[in-house]
């Protein structure tokens, strides 16, 4: 009898993060060892009976409870041209998301995230961050290898020193193109590929924009438990509001960075990473560089 | 008189002698490790299989550490003390040990139910051991082994040393030599054909949780989640999940975080007015 044998791995991968807060966060993308998986067949048992091998693709569950503690150093709290403020950081953040219905190709997905972030020696860089989004996932290709994503995402943002003042709201709506592939198959290495259009409307409306991003990322898994893996993100940022400190304002935004993630049980993962962005603007006063590294760990329950 | 006297003392005797015999048989019944609940065509048990075997039927009660062994075209079903129900197909030879909690299958296939309660059972061959808790499997030893879930918990599959999670809805598939491979298989149409479901008569008694599990596979069908192989094949624990942007755009809430921390210098005053010609009076 032929059989079936194969397993996914889960890989912490820094695709789709937008800022380097983010950019440390895990983010979970499906990757599949295909080593000499042996064809299944069917086998009839004059005892036992037919025993025919299926192919399974696991439902998402229902609900996805995590939370993230993340501590990380930043030389530019304020991502400023000049007058950089560094310091130490702690992000906080707890996603709850659920998922209504699903089909093999199909998921929909309702998120609510909080996020706290204080920082250790600019404290008038604090904020809370609270965000709601729907997103839609339709997988291309039977091998799972592309799918496209249509995120809305409602974002505001709070200064917990200043009566919860909000000082930022935002939606976008993120469209993104991702391929998965196993480079060679005999070794555990993945190539991890977006891009993302996502448009912004935020408030104030200084901060329109449009993002044109491409995202690459590899991971290796010596073992299964272990991702190491750089990634590079180049991302193309026009705003749309003129005022009197940025006028036809085009950035051109490249990050890039290293991620190692342990994931001793399904429930918990611990990541180091680092990461670096420089953001060229035709406005020069509002380009700017950041060196993010940083430690976190993270915790999972899905049911 | 004396006979009156002999005739009620052997009422008395009769009398105790049935209560002896009959408080005896639940006795009897309680201590034996397997009632035989279902036997067709060779069935037989016994203490060893070289020494002498008797034939088994409906009713038989086996001792701790009795055989059972079924024949060509035969086939059995016992009910264990401890509600597990193990039905035997052919040319099967059976052991269970109620003081080891473990069954010994040394030859043939066997489907075993064990209600939901929290104690472990084993059930080995003299290659593969498995840790049951309240679940329905599959067993035959092979080669090559088939070990498969109908429903329940996980069960962890023991094989050179080495730990092996099959779940509901797997089989593992082992061969002297080989690696254990573990894959889905058709949990409807292995109920729909296998012989250790369909030539009994009694309930299993996790029935209710075996039509939960078809009807579960018979949803993931219907919605996609289950196909026929394709290359490449794979078992999969596929996240699924829709990445989600953790903060977008913070450099952009940065920024406003800082021009709210700043606020422009206030505009400068007005100059001075003239007043060339206004004081004039």
């Amino acid at each position: 009898m032929g059989l079936a044998l194969g397993f996914a791995l889960t890989a912490s991968s820094i695709l789709w993060a937008q800022s380097p807060a983010a950019e440390t966060l895990q983010q979970k993308v499906a990757l599949r060892q295909e080593a000499n998986p042996p064809a299944p067949t069917t086998s009839s048992d004059a005892d036992l009976g037919e025993i025919d091998a299926v192919q399974k693709f696991p439902k998402p569950e229902t609900f996805t409870f995590s939370t993230s503690q993340q501590f990380f150093y930043t030389d530019n709290v304020f991502y400023t041209n000049a007058n950089q403020v560094g310091s130490t950081a702690y992000l906080g953040s707890y996603t709850a998301s659920f998922v209504p219905y699903s089909l093999r190709d199909w998921t929909p997905r309702i998120t609510l995230q909080y996020n706290m972030v204080r920082y250790g020696s600019a404290a008038s860089g604090d904020f809370d961050n609270e965000g709601l989004s729907f997103s839609n996932q339709y997988v291309f290709s039977d091998d799972r290898a592309w799918s496209w994503t249509a995120t809305i995402n409602l974002s505001r943002f709070t200064a917990p020193h200043a009566n919860d003042h909000e000082f930022y709201k935002e939606v976008v709506y993120d469209n993104q193109i991702a391929h998965v592939q196993q480079l060679c198959k005999t070794t555990p290495l993945f190539f991890i590929a977006a891009y993302d259009l996502a448009y912004h409307q935020a408030s104030p409306a200084d901060f329109d924009r449009l993002d044109n991003t491409l995202s690459f990322s590899l991971a290796y898994y010596p073992i299964r438990e272990l991702s190491i893996g750089p990634f590079v993100r180049p991302a193309a940022r026009i705003y749309f509001t003129n005022t009197s400190f940025q006028h036809d304002r085009d950035d051109f935004n490249l990050s890039e960075g290293f991620d190692v993630t342990w994931q001793p049980c399904k429930y918990v993962s611990l990541s180091a990473d680092v990461s670096h962005a420089d953001d060229y603007s035709n406005n020069s006063g509002q380009s700017y560089s950041d060196t993010i590294p940083g430690v976190s760990v993270t915790g999972t329950y899905k049911f | 008189m004396s006979s009156s006297v002999s005739l009620g003392m052997k009422r008395v005797l009769g009398h105790l002698l049935a209560i002896f015999v009959v408080g005896t048989i639940p006795l009897i019944a309680a201590d034996s490790a397997a009632t035989v609940t279902e036997a067709v065509n060779q069935v037989t048990h016994g203490f060893s299989r070289t020494a002498d075997t008797y034939p088994a039927k409906a009713g038989t009660h086996l001792q701790d550490g009795e055989y059972i062994k079924t024949g060509v075209k035969s086939r059995a079903e016992l009910e264990l003390a401890n509600q597990s129900i193990t039905r035997l197909g052919a040319n099967t030879i059976f052991n269970y040990s109620v003081a080891a909690n473990e069954i010994d299958l040394q030859a043939g296939t066997i489907l075993f139910s064990k209600p939901k309660d929290a104690k472990q059972m084993t059930i080995k061959t003299a290659s593969v051991t498995a840790a049951v808790v309240g679940t329905t499997v599959f067993f035959k030893n092979g080669p090559p082994t088939l070990f498969g879930v109908i429903e329940g918990h996980d069960v962890t599959v023991t094989i050179g040393g080495v730990d092996y999670t099959v779940t509901a809805g797997e089989v593992l598939r082992f061969a002297p030599g080989g690696t254990p491979q573990i894959f889905y298989f058709n949990i409807p149409l292995f109920l729909k054909t296998s012989p250790l479901i369909t030539q009994y008569h009694h309930p299993l008694p996790n029935q209710p949780y075996i039509d939960q599990e078809v009807a579960e596979y018979d949803d993931f069908v219907a919605r996609g989640f289950i196909q026929p192989p394709t290359e490449p094949f794979f078992l999969s624990d596929f996240d699924g999940s829709v990445p989600i942007l953790p903060i977008p755009a913070s450099d952009s809430a940065a920024n406003a975080l800082n021009n709210f921390n700043t606020p422009p210098p206030p505009p400068p005053p007005p100059p001075p007015s003239s007043s060339n010609g206004s004081s004039g009076f």
